[in-house]
Order: structure tokens, then sequence, then C-alpha cells
């Protein structure tokens, strides 16, 4: 099984804990509590009040630098995506990817909808199947949020022999796969969100 | 060529020189409705206020027919009946804002503004003069500040000051400023929420989940704290700066005005001044419905009975706004209703029975109703003041960034950049390119908000990235960082990755005040108070000095004969030197007289206390003295 290698993201250094892929519920304890244990470490609030200024820029910069990394860290979403991203950077053999795909019954249930609106824009019916489909996004981005969280439980990166200090990797078909779900998940978002913004549906 | 950092609009900060601190840091809860001041001695906070007052002092100002400060608190709300248009109240909700970010509310505010040159932030007009919001607030302010050095009996210098959590930038920077105009040095601006957590978790650690719901005067916060071993972090606020026991006031006065006959002769009241009357009676009704379930308010001969139902139904939609307020802070902290173990009522409006009603079904639990509402907020900022000058025994406030920051992108939608509630200090990074060979500037604008559209956010600063050298598209990859420190300020750093130069500059917004302004009122105030001060020591001189001209007088048709004839030319010299100063108006001039009359007159004064002694003597059986 092939192997992409690549550098942990500079928000896992930030925050100083190891890489992860995916939190499980002990280990999202366990990230809060670092992230309390670290600031009572680094707040300038509880240097010494003579402290010099530098001290206190340096305290002051890598609390920033940590509370920006476990925002993006703690989130399912942007923890992939960071880390998709490091991947096809140094990996640019990956390239862009497919275009994401909807289920086949997905789109055509769009496309009419689409259709609909053009001709009877503001009928009842119409509308009643913009809130169907609405939900019926929600349901399909649901349902590939917790298959990309599954995944990403799965993944168990390794350091290999002679890699690079701060570098791991994970196994090719893997990202691959893990890539493909997401870009579609994201794809869903876009359209309910688009959907959202032009027509009001209620949430 | 080195990139330079160039701001539309605002000024690099300038540091100001900060005053030797003196005394215990103040905590000051700078309320729409109601302010406060606290200290910590001995490790316990406390409330300062004259014996014979209120702890409360409300936040309303009257002004002089001439434009002058008249009164400040309860003074000040005695007036508000017969001359409306001179008291100032609820001014908290004019701070940093201009009459385009008041239009939805301008109807319920019943002064005159204007917005001043820069169309920042309003002024209020009375009469022929202009006041802005936050000289007003400094006025208060300095009441606080004098009302605490009476009671500690020193001078203090240094406060924090606390701000509903949902006060922007411009707002909190207005309310900083009118600390420095009343002469503090303003050590941290705090959210209202926090700081009641605060003052909640010091003396009796329960660590856990908290909610805090504040509902004030004029404002709504609710803020999400964990509490564990010395440390408070805050996990999201939410709230809504329009949001308060006010606007319950306002649709119970309506609500009244619909029951007056249109031939009572109140209809014949100018709008403004049926407002203010309407508004008190629908306070006090407010109040009674508190205790009742109905309230008389009588009006001039005529009487409306209000139910507690009634007055219900009119706030509930008010306060369902409070509701969906939390529930988005509850999202933001990532949690379920059920994992808060505690909700805390923090605010006066918290007493109305409904909010208790609302906010126990909607946490499924009774709310903590133990701390007395008013005063927490002020409490926990004392506590704060503690914290920072290094008396905090290792406790730790972790806050986060109230709203969101963002950059506004090509067609004015916004990029988020800091997201709310991100814990403080935070920062974040952009890369720019240029787009053309020609292109040599970046013009950047920060918006704060959660709008999606740049024009809905607020402005908080534009700047231009200049001084790029002509590269093909695509070459120049400046890095700007954007972080906002423990104290909040933003800072924007941009530095050219290819040649690693840095430039750096502190963002201020422009919230109407500009710092050469600041300065300059700073001046006027001070000036003032001298004079002030120099006023007041005068006529109290003069008072001392029109006693000792009665006494001496007495003193000298009872003993002048018996001293030599020099001394007591020379004593009723002096005493003419003494009138003649005390009907001048030199302090100087009234002090020498005073004193010289007092030395030459010790012979005088000796004698007859000699005498009143022999005297009462005589008077008495000697055995008893």
């Amino acid at each position: 099984m092939s192997l992409l290698s690549f550098k942990i993201p500079q928000a896992y250094l930030d925050l100083g804990m190891p890489f992860f892929l995916a939190l499980s519920p002990e280990s999202e304890e366990a990230l809060k509590r670092h992230l309390v244990r670290e600031t009572r470490r680094l707040h300038p609030d509880l240097l010494a009040l003579d402290a010099s200024d530098e001290a206190r820029e340096e305290h002051e910069s890598r609390l920033a630098a940590l509370n920006a990394a476990y925002l993006k860290l703690r989130d399912e979403d942007s923890r992939l995506d960071l880390v998709l991203e490091q991947i096809v950077a140094d990996n640019p053999e990956l390239g862009s990817g497919e275009k994401p795909q909807i289920p086949a019954a997905l789109a055509l249930e769009y496309f009419e909808l689409q259709e609909s609106l053009e001709e009877n824009p503001g009928d009842a019916a119409t509308l009643a199947a913009l809130e169907s489909f609405h939900s019926s996004l929600r349901i399909e981005t649901e349902k590939l949020r917790r298959e990309v969280s599954e995944l990403s439980q799965a993944a168990a990166c390794k350091s290999p022999e002679g890699m690079e200090p701060a570098h791991t990797s994970l196994p090719l078909a893997y990202v691959v796969k893990l890539r493909d779900l997401r870009d579609r998940q994201r794809y869903l978002v876009r359209l309910r969100s688009d959907l959202e913004s032009k027509f009001q549906v209620s949430r | 060529m080195a990139i330079q950092i160039e701001l539309g609009g605002t000024s690099p900060q300038k540091k100001a020189q900060t005053p030797a601190p003196q005394g215990s840091v103040l905590g000051i809860d700078l309320g729409t409705t109601n302010s406060l001041v606290s200290v910590v001695r001995d490790g316990k906070a406390s409330v300062l206020f004259p014996s014979h007052e209120r702890p409360l002092l409300p936040s309303v100002v009257s002004m002089s027919s001439r434009g002058e400060i008249q009164n400040v608190g309860d003074a000040a709300v005695l007036e508000r009946a017969s001359r409306p248009e001179h008291v100032l109240f609820s001014v908290k909700r004019l701070m940093g804002r201009s009459l385009k970010d008041l239009q939805a509310e301008i109807h319920e505010i019943p002064y005159a503004l204007e917005d001043d040159e820069l169309g920042a932030q309003v002024r209020i007009r009375v009469g022929e003069t202009r006041i802005s919001p936050v000289e007003v607030s400094a006025e208060i302010l300095k009441t606080l500040k004098t009302r605490a050095e009476k009671v500690l009996g020193e001078p203090s210098n240094r406060a924090v000051i606390t701000v509903p959590a949902y006060f922007d930038d411009a707002q909190r920077s207005a309310t900083k400023a009118a600390g420095r105009l009343a002469g503090l040095q303003v050590l941290r601006v705090i959210n209202e929420p926090t700081a009641a957590a605060l003052a909640y978790g010091w003396s009796n650690e329960r660590p856990g989940t908290v909610a805090i719901f504040d509902l004030g005067g004029g404002t709504f916060d609710i803020s999400v704290l964990r509490i564990e071993e010395n440390t408070y972090q805050v996990l999201s606020t939410a709230g809504d700066t329009h949001l308060g026991g006010d606007d319950l006031d306002r649709h119970l006065a309506g609500w009244i005005l619909s029951k007056v006959p249109e031939t009572h002769p109140l209809r014949k009241l100018g709008s403004s001044q049926l407002q203010a009357h309407l508004l008190v009676v629908a306070e006090k009704a407010k109040k009674e419905l508190s205790a009742l379930d109905h309230a008389v308010v009588h009006l001039e001969g005529f009487e409306v009975r209000v139910t507690r139902a009634e007055a219900e139904s009119l706030w509930r939609p008010t306060l369902e706004r409070a509701l969906e307020c939390c529930r988005s802070a509850i999202r933001d902290a990532r949690l379920e209703v059920s994992q808060v173990n505690d909700v805390l009522l923090v605010g006066g409006s918290t007493r109305v029975p409904l909010v208790k009603k609302l906010v126990a079904e909607f946490f499924g639990r009774t709310p903590n109703d133990t701390l007395n509402p008013d005063e927490v907020v002020s409490l926990g900022a004392a506590l704060q003041g503690e914290i920072l000058s290094g008396r905090g025994e290792d406790r730790l406030l972790m806050d986060v960034v109230p709203l969101s920051l963002g950059l506004e992108t090509m067609g004015g939608a916004v990029t988020k950049l800091i997201h709310r509630n991100s814990g403080l200090p935070t920062e974040a990074r952009e890369v720019f390119t240029n787009h053309s060979p020609e292109q040599n500037a970046f013009d950047l604008h920060i918006v704060q908000g959660e709008r999606e559209l740049a024009k809905d956010g607020r402005s908080l600063a534009r700047f231009r990235l200049r001084g790029l050298a002509a590269a093909p598209a695509g070459f120049h990859r400046i890095e700007v960082l954007f972080r906002i420190d423990s104290n909040g300020i933003l800072n924007v750093r941009a530095k050219d990755l290819r040649s690693g130069i840095q430039q750096e500059i502190e963002v201020r917004p422009s919230f109407g005040i500009t710092d050469e302004e600041l300065m300059s009122m700073l001046e006027v105030a001070f000036e003032k108070a001298e004079e002030d001060m120099a006023q007041r020591q005068l006529v109290d001189l003069k008072v001392e000095a029109s006693t000792v001209i009665r006494a001496a007088e007495n003193v000298f048709k009872i003993s002048g004969h018996k001293v030599e004839a020099t001394t007591a030319a020379e004593f009723k010299a002096r005493l003419v030197d003494l009138k003649n100063a005390s009907h001048a108006n030199s302090w100087k001039q009234l002090r020498d007289a005073l004193d010289a009359l007092e030395e030459c007159g010790h012979e005088l004064a000796e004698l007859q206390v000699n005498e009143a002694i022999s005297q009462a003597l005589k008077d008495k059986d000697p055995a008893k003295v």
C-alpha cells in the first residue's frame, strides 16, 4: 500500500500536540484540558508584573498562535481541510481530484426543481418541493459527515523509517476517498446555503 | 522597496503617558440605567458609596441652561420631570454610535442628536450646547471616582470598566475614552457577564459550566463559562445591545398611552415630555408587577389598571429575542442546554418574574438569583483589577473575541479572519499577491460583525499596503498578520515574504474622537477641574473668614483694651485687611490675611481663654473642677 508523506501542518506545532486526525470524546476532552493548561502557562496576565516587554510579547504571540490553532483543530471540517491542503501541497502528483459528484437522484431532483422555480415561482407546490429538496440535502450532508468522520477515525498515521522530522503519512487510497467525501460534502453545503440565501428556506 | 502600511481614517496609537498608579483598582459597572464602583479590600470586593447615599448611582446627568454639567445621579433624576430636555439618560446606548447606526431607534431617543464632523459619533444637542456621550459618561465616571476616593480616603486613578459582551470595538473605545476623560487609567475593559462570573466563582469555587443571563436596563448579554481550579474560561458569548428593561418600560408606556382618552390633559403635553412622564409611570408599574399581580397607574384624574398577564404579553416577544441569543451562545460553546450546571441572573431586569420563568423553562432549571444582580458586575470588575495588579492569587480569566473580524473582498462580501468566540489573544494570517504588474498597493478594509456584507458590518479600519515594486502578476507574496491582543486591541503586521521586510501598526477604530481631540478634551477637563477646585476652595475659605471676623470682633470688644495699645492697633489693622480680602476674589490674599490675623491675635486669644476659664471657675464650685 502506497503511503503519502506530508509535513504536519503548523497548527499542530502551535498547539503543541502530536498529530491526530480524528477526535474521540476522550481526546476532545484532552484537547480542552491542554488548552487550559497551556493558556495558564502563557497568559500575560499571569506573568510577573515586572516581566520585560519582550517576555510579554513572546507569551502573547505564542498564546495567540495556540488559540488560533485550537479553533482550527478542534473543528472537524477545518481540521480535515487543513490536512488535505497540506497533503496536496506536499504531493503535487495527487492533482486537483475529480469534480465532486452528488447522488444522481439528488441531481435530478435539483434540475427539476430549478425548472419549476423558473416556471412557477412562488407556487405552493414548488415551494413545498423546495423545502423537501432542502431537507434531503441536509440528510445527505449529514450522511457524508458521518462517513468522513468514520473514515478519519480509522486513519492510523504512521511515521515510517527514514521520514523527515515533523512529517507523517497516510495511505494514498484513504486520502483519495477522504478528499472525495469532503469535496462532495462541501459542494452540498454550498448548494444548501445558496438555496437558503435565495429562497429563505426555513432551516 | 519596503512595503508600507497607511491607515485611512485612523491614526496609529501614540503611547500615552501613564500616570503613576494610585490606590486600589476601581471596578466600575458603567450601566445604561445605573452605575456603581467597587474595590477589593483584604481580598474581599465591596461596593463603595457615601454613607448617606444609595449604592447605585443613576446614570443620569443634568445640564444647566448655559450648557454646563449641573447634577449627576439622583439629583439629576429629580430634574427629569420638570426639565426633560436638559436631563441626559441612557447615553450608553449612544456610545460609539453614529446617526446611521441609530436610525432604527432614533424615535425612542428623547433628545436631539447630530453627527460629529467625522460622522462617526453622535452628539447630543442641549440648548445651544453639544455634548458627546463620551463626555456625559466621563461625568458619571468622575462622580464614581470621587465617591470611591471619599470612602477610601485616598486618590485612585486606575480602573477596570465593564461593557456588554456584545459591544463592538467602537463602543469599547468610546468607553475607554470616557475613562481617560475622567482621569482614570483604564487597565482593561471587560465583559459584564464575565465580570459577574468572576464574582460568582471567586470566593466559592464551584467547578462546572455556568451560563450568565445578564438583562440590564438597555442591553442583554449571555455568556457561557467553564469554571475550574482558578480558571474562568469563557466558552461563548452572545447578546443584543438593544434589549433591556428600558424596552419593557417603553412597551408598557405605549400600552398605557393607548388607554388614555384623547381628551385627557396629558395629551396636550409635548411628545418628549409626555414620553418622559409615561416612562416614569411605566417603570414604576413594572416594579410593582414584580411583586403584585396588577398595578394601577395614576395619571392626573385618570387611572389605568394593568395586570401582570397583560404586561407579560407585551413583554414576551422582546424577551423571546433574549432566548434566541441563549440558543446561539449554547451552540457556539458546543454544548447542549442540559450540560449547563447553573444559570446566574444578573442585571436589575432579571427581577421581572416573566424573565425568571422564561429562563427556567429554557434551561430546564431554576436560575440562581442569590447574588445581588445590581452589584455583581462591578464586584467582578474590581476582582479583575486585583488580578491585573498581581494580587489575583493565580486566578485567570480566559476571555473571547465577542464579534468576528473580517476582510472586505471583491464585491463587498466579507471573509472572516477571526471568528467570534475565539480565545484571546488570537491571530489570523492571510497572504496577498498582486494581480497585475502595475498593482503596487493593496487596500484592506477590516469589518467587525457577523454579517455577510461589508456594508452591514461595522467598519473597523481601512488601510493600504503600498510601495510594492512592479513585478509580474502573482509575484508578490505579502503575508498580513491580524492579531487581537489580550486587551482586545487589533494589531496588523504585514510582511513581504520575499524580502522578509516587516511593517506593523496598531489599529484603532474611528469612533468619532481622535487621539488629538481626546487629548485636547482632557486638557480642557483638567483646566476646568483646577478652576472648579480653586472656586470651591475660595468659597470654603470665605466661609471660614466670615466666622473668624465675627469671632475676632467679639474678642476685640471684650479684651482689646486689656492688651498693649500697639498690639491692639496691629490686630485692628489685620482685621480690616481680612475684611477687605474676604470681599476680593483671591484665595491667596485671603489665606494670608487670615494667617496674619491669627498670628497677632495669639495674645488676645490667650487672654480671652484665660478669662473664660477664670469666669467659669468663679461660677462653679472649685472642688468640682
